[in-house]
């Protein structure tokens, strides 16, 4: 403990000056990229928004004007059936952004939870936590989610909740083997010598130390939704077919002549999965920064 | 099943002429010149690298397949255009354009007898099986009177019509209407005029099979016996060496075939997707594609190597009305006339396809029939007339599968609705859309993709079946007996001119229903390396096979 | 530790029955019938028109039983070894999975192998550079990798090496009409085995960044650092050892991930294994099929869960598995 106060004094000193959310929110706000991904995602989610304004009709199909290259009437080309590439972009992000952020979001949280208790607890709840997990994963995701969402009826929401409520256990073992390695760490000992309160311990020492690797996994749980969401759509059970989603417009490159000759019909959403992914990863960095007060940037 | 329904019936039922027979004596090909038979091991390795292989061809099929090789569990295409090469049918059927006409294949002849009853086959003598033994007229016997024992048999079944085949229970026993007269002849007695029977015989169910391997087998484990799984012999063109699940089937050229010795020593048959397909075709890891996406057809027309033939094919579609919901007819004319055929056409299919006029696939349009050509404006006007509730959705169901039909159900979507309907687009992957045709009050309209020019319109006849309940989706349709009779009386005129009149009375009576639509045929698209020759694919794909034993690959 | 693994083991019979109960629920509950997912519309259409035959093919199947007793039956099959026959080809299905399982492990295994010298070592680069260039070069392109279907990626690759610079072979695993070699072998692995690799190694990459970074920071490198150690043993012996733990539980994650991945790679490559059987046995609806397939995934993912926790007290000696009870 002495050669950390050593390390970095300064640093102690300045938390301390502030309340810790505040200082947080400096903290984050430093990180240049993770306001650059925030600025991003605020851009992506109020083009979501107000797809109406900045945007033609989605549905509307132009027989004339199929696979059209882009131009000043299509910003983005139009698709195989005629209709307007931007259009579709901007409306699709409705449904990707809900599917890809609220599923991941649902997920992590109870991966996090599930996963720092049984790393805290041990013993039987583990074992019995792990055990649910081990069942899980065992079982292809993608028939699992099918049979649900089968079963509540195809919707925005049931994707969703299915994706959300079945997608867990990856998140949970992460949390759970960090935990299990931090809960002997020195630090956590003496926390809960001094008499800490478990879940005090948690908020304020393990949680900041799982934040990056949550980080990533939210990052990627993001793109392969939104992708997931495409593979539903397309068995009948996502969206109702001609409702735009970056997974079903990226789907169409699965032609070689989409692919090739006609890349404006995926390279669109691909950039715009990327995008939200990518200021995901870069809000999840400045998040790991802004909670843990250890991190430092060297640069 | 409905929906990729109607006469794409007969695309396996009259499809594969299995080694066409339209000149038998052509035999003049010493077969020295191909290595006797052997085993998937010993395929020597080719001299040419690359592109240049002249002795092995590499084919596909795009579709589903059964892996059993006894032609009585003939369920799925790509199963058929594997017995096309390796069995024969009694006789087969040539398509040269406009019509199709009987040929010879086992039976270098036939006779009917004047009350259309007794069909007396002469076979082509000298033919051996794959292992040597000689074919006989035994083995005809054998193959019809077993049919109906053996499990997993395919319904349509030609030989169910022959007399007394029902009867026979005795594996090995040999039905009533079933007479071997010598060892190159055998008369099949049918128990009435059939009209149909003779496009029946061509069907891939109607191969014959040996009687002295299948003899000691038992019918009720067909799938199971060796024939079946690994060693089928046949009479073709072509033995089977092995199949590799998912990956291909193997065959070698028969260096006794009877109609002359194949040029191309080794015949796989891959499974791939389509896309995959496209790609392998580019690349020049695939000789041969059948059955490609038409949308695909401007990217393949770039590439030098390719051959592209785009031949007026299996891909008729339209709605399918379900006369439950729809139950003004001038709610399903407002459907029928207002979408725009032409323009989809054009749009999404690069224009290689056509309107259909006909109601049936092979089925004559009456004089005084009504076309439903697109027209929106009469078609607004007969939605308003109708007692169609506009604030309902139109829930339209697809299958996913059918190429194209993603791209085109929007702008269906857009034509209805611009005509006053408020449609619900329902795309299903095909197990679930067929699990949703029983559920007969949850659509109106389901899109129906069927066969082509040169099917018997009797392949359509159980769309009419007007008693039948079963399953639930029979429900959805118009129940008119009059078409179904209709179907019966045409089977049993032999008479060609007084059928055609039939035929015509009968097309009417279903265009009429305003039931079954179709609205547009798109072509075929296949293609081919440039170095392969003597194919010739028919304006009906299915027969592309014919004839393989010519087919040459130039290095 | 011995009692720990054995209990795990023992454990994992009961888990494995509880997978194969809620595939078999899941498979019956999925919409599509496996007597007719396969069939072409024309046998289809006159099977129904005759529904005592349909019955009759039911019942040859087994397919007219209620999902109890369907379960019970299999699962007395699959106790004695018996996995029953899949409804499309009627061969056992012990025996097609067998055929399965070389042609995958071979893949898999590759993939893995790409995926770790990939990830690993250009994670801890990125952490130790961490907001250089390289560093978000690498984000940038791990993460635009990860925004596109598996399915494009191999598509493209096909298109590129197969096509047009026509230097591999688009599919198979084996060029036919030619003696199998090695080589042969290698050259039609490579492209599957790369793109599924590569697929894999973005994630690793960044779990190996994140929690290179955790541990760099982490109080006893800066003791190490303080003592004059070298920074390559810093790095190699304090930090890389410390942020093992979420490389591990990555790592073990990643075989469930590998088998999804594999199941589209497979496909798109015609790599006849066990993704591809998966494929199949869900497009048929084939359930004996599938219910085999889930119970390998499932075995292979148990056991890899089992020596990630066995890993992770090897990896950390702080940690007491199985302490607390």
């Amino acid at each position: 403990m002495a050669l950390r106060a050593d390390a970095q004094p300064i640093q102690v000193v300045a938390v301390e000056r502030h309340s810790p959310g505040r200082a947080a929110l400096r903290r984050f706000v430093r990180h240049r990229l993770a306001v650059v991904g925030m600025v991003l995602l605020t851009i992506i989610v109020l083009l979501a928004v107000f797809a109406d304004v900045v945007s033609s009709r989605p549905f509307f199909t132009d027989v004339k004007a199929v696979s059209q290259p882009p131009s000043a009437e299509h910003l983005l080309g139009t698709d195989r059936s005629g209709r307007d590439v931007w259009a579709r972009v901007v409306h699709g992000a409705r449904t990707s952004l809900v599917v890809g952020l609220g599923a991941v979001a649902i997920y992590v949280v109870i991966g996090t939870v599930l996963g720092g208790i049984a790393g805290v607890r041990g013993g039987r709840t583990d074992f019995a936590i792990m055990r649910a997990v081990d069942t899980l994963m065992s079982i292809p995701t993608l028939l699992l989610v099918i049979v649900f969402v089968a079963a509540i009826g195809p919707s925005l929401f049931s994707v969703v909740a299915v994706i959300g409520l079945l997608g867990w256990p990856g998140a949970c073992r992460l949390v759970r083997g960090q935990m299990l390695s931090l809960r002997e760490s020195e630090y956590i000992m003496a926390a809960r010598v001094v008499g800490v309160s478990m879940p005090g311990i948690l908020f304020r020492h393990l949680l900041p130390n799982i934040m990056s690797s949550l980080a990533v996994l939210a990052t990627f749980g993001v793109a392969s939704a939104i992708i997931l969401e495409a593979g539903l759509s397309f068995l009948g059970l996502g969206v109702k077919v001609p409702v735009p989603s970056w997974g079903e417009m990226i789907n169409a490159a699965q032609s070689p002549t989409v692919l090739i000759d006609t890349p404006w019909l995926w390279i669109a959403p691909g950039i715009a999965i990327a995008l939200t992914v990518l200021s995901v990863n870069f809000i999840g960095d400045g998040l790991r920064d802004a909670l843990d007060p250890r991190a430092v940037r060297r640069r | 099943m409905r929906t990729r329904g109607l006469a794409m019936l007969t695309v396996a039922a009259l499809a594969f002429s299995a080694c066409q027979a339209a000149t038998p004596s052509a035999s003049s090909v010493p077969p020295a010149s191909v290595a006797p038979g052997g085993s998937a091991a010993s395929v020597a390795p080719s001299t040419a690298t690359g592109g240049g292989v002249t002795d092995t061809l590499q084919m596909h099929w795009l579709g589903d397949l059964t892996a059993i090789w006894h032609p009585a569990s003939q369920e799925t295409f790509s199963q058929a255009v594997n017995f096309q090469l390796m069995f024969d049918k009694l006789i087969e059927r040539k398509w040269d354009g406009a019509t199709w006409t009987p040929v010879a294949d086992l039976a270098d002849t036939w006779d009917i007898s004047p009350d259309g009853l007794t069909w007396t086959f002469h076979l082509h003598p000298g033919i051996k099986w794959h292992d040597g033994e000689a074919f006989t007229a035994n083995d005809v016997a054998f193959t019809v009177s077993r049919a109906l024992l053996n499990t997993r048999k395919n319904t349509q079944n030609a030989w169910a019509a022959v007399v007394g085949v029902d009867k026979v229970t005795d594996p090995n026993g040999i039905a009533s209407g079933v007479k071997v007269i010598d060892d190159n002849t055998i008369s099949l007695t049918i128990g009435a005029p059939n009209a149909d029977f003779v496009s029946d015989l061509t069907d891939p169910s109607a191969f014959i099979v040996p009687q002295h391997i299948l003899k000691d087998t038992d019918p009720k484990a067909v799938e199971t016996i060796e024939f079946s799984t690994t060693k089928p012999i046949g009479t073709g063109p072509y033995k089977f060496i092995k199949y590799e699940t998912d990956q291909y089937s193997q065959f070698e050229a028969n260096p006794d075939y009877f109609q002359g010795a194949p040029k191309i020593k080794n015949v796989f048959v891959k499974r791939l997707l389509g896309d995959q397909a496209i790609a392998q075709l580019e690349s020049g890891d695939l000789d041969l594609s059948i059955r490609l996406n038409p949308a695909e057809k401007g990217r393949l027309e770039k590439v030098p190597t390719l051959d592209v033939l785009s031949t007026s094919g299996v891909g008729t579609y339209g709605p399918y009305m379900n006369m439950l919901t729809l139950t003004d007819v001038k709610t399903r004319k407002a459907i029928a006339m207002g979408v725009d055929a032409q323009g989809i056409i054009d749009s999404i299919y690069n224009g290689a396809g056509h309107i259909n006029r006909g109601v049936l696939p092979g089925m004559p349009a009456a004089d005084d029939q009504e076309f439903f050509d697109y027209d929106p404006a009469k078609a607004k006007q007969l939605l308003d007339e109708s007692s169609w509730d506009k604030s309902k959705p139109l829930r339209i169901v697809f299958d996913k599968s059918f190429a194209g039909v993603e791209q085109w159900t929007p702008i269906m979507q857009q034509n209805l609705q611009d005509i006053g309907f408020k449609v619900e687009l329902i795309g299903l992957e095909t197990t679930a859309a067929i699990e949703m045709y029983d559920k007969i009050d949850q659509f109106d309209v389901t899109i129906a993709q069927g066969g082509a020019q040169g099917v018997s319109p009797f392949a359509s006849q159980i769309y009419f079946s007007c008693k039948q309940t079963e399953p639930a989706h029979f429900k959805t349709y118009s129940r008119n007996c009059a078409i179904d009779d209709g179907f019966v009386a045409a089977r049993k005129e032999i008479d060609e001119t007084k059928r055609t009149e039939i035929f015509k009375s009968v097309s009417k009576l279903i265009n009429d229903e305003v039931e079954k639509v179709s609205w547009w045929t798109t072509n075929a698209l296949s293609a081919k390396t440039k170095r392969l020759q003597g194919v010739t694919i028919p304006p009906d794909t299915r027969e592309f096979i014919t004839g393989v034993q010519n087919w040459t690959l130039t290095p | 530790m011995a009692t720990y693994i054995l209990r795990r083991i023992l454990i994992a019979f009961p888990v494995l029955l509880g997978i194969t109960i809620a595939s078999f629920v899941a498979l019956s509950l999925a919409p599509g019938d496996p007597l007719t997912a396969r069939m072409d519309p024309t046998v289809l259409a006159q099977l129904q028109r005759n529904p005592q035959l349909l019955q009759e093919r039911r019942h040859e199947l087994g397919l007219d039983q209620p999902v109890p007793v369907r379960y019970v039956i299999w699962l007395s099959g699959a106790l004695q070894g018996d996995l029953g026959y899949s409804i499309q080809s009627h061969r056992p299905i012990a025996e097609e999975i067998a055929k399965r399982i070389p042609p995958t492990l071979a893949l898999m295994s590759v993939a893995i192998l790409i995926a770790v010298l990939v990830g690993i070592p250009l994670g801890i680069l990125a952490a130790l550079r961490p907001y250089s260039k390289a560093d978000y070069g690498m984000t940038t392109v791990t993460l635009a990798l990860s925004s596109v279907p598996t399915f494009v990626l191999g598509l493209a690759a096909i298109y590129i090496f197969a096509v047009w610079l026509d230097v591999l072979p688009s599919g198979g695993m084996q060029t036919l009409g030619r003696p199998n070699s090695i080589l042969d072998f290698a050259s039609h692995l490579f492209l599957p085995a790369m793109v599924l690799g590569l697929a894999s190694a973005a994630p690793l990459l960044r779990y190996t960044r994140a929690s290179m970074l955790e541990a760099l920071n982490g109080e006893y490198v800066v003791a190490a650092r303080a003592k004059g150690l070298t920074p390559n043993t810093v790095v190699v012996r304090h930090a890389f050892r410390n942020s093992l733990i979420p490389i591990i539980t990555v790592l073990g994650l990643l075989l469930p991930e590998l088998v999804a991945g594999a199941v589209i790679t497979e496909q798109i490559f015609a790599w006849p294994g066990m993704g591809q059987l998966a494929v199949r046995a869900a497009s048929d609806r084939d359930p004996a099929l599938m219910m085999g397939v889930v119970l390998i995934i499932g075995t292979a993912v148990l056991i890899t869960n089992i020596l990630v926790d066995i890993t992770y007290a090897r990896a950390d000696p702080r940690i007491h598995l199985g302490a607390a009870s």
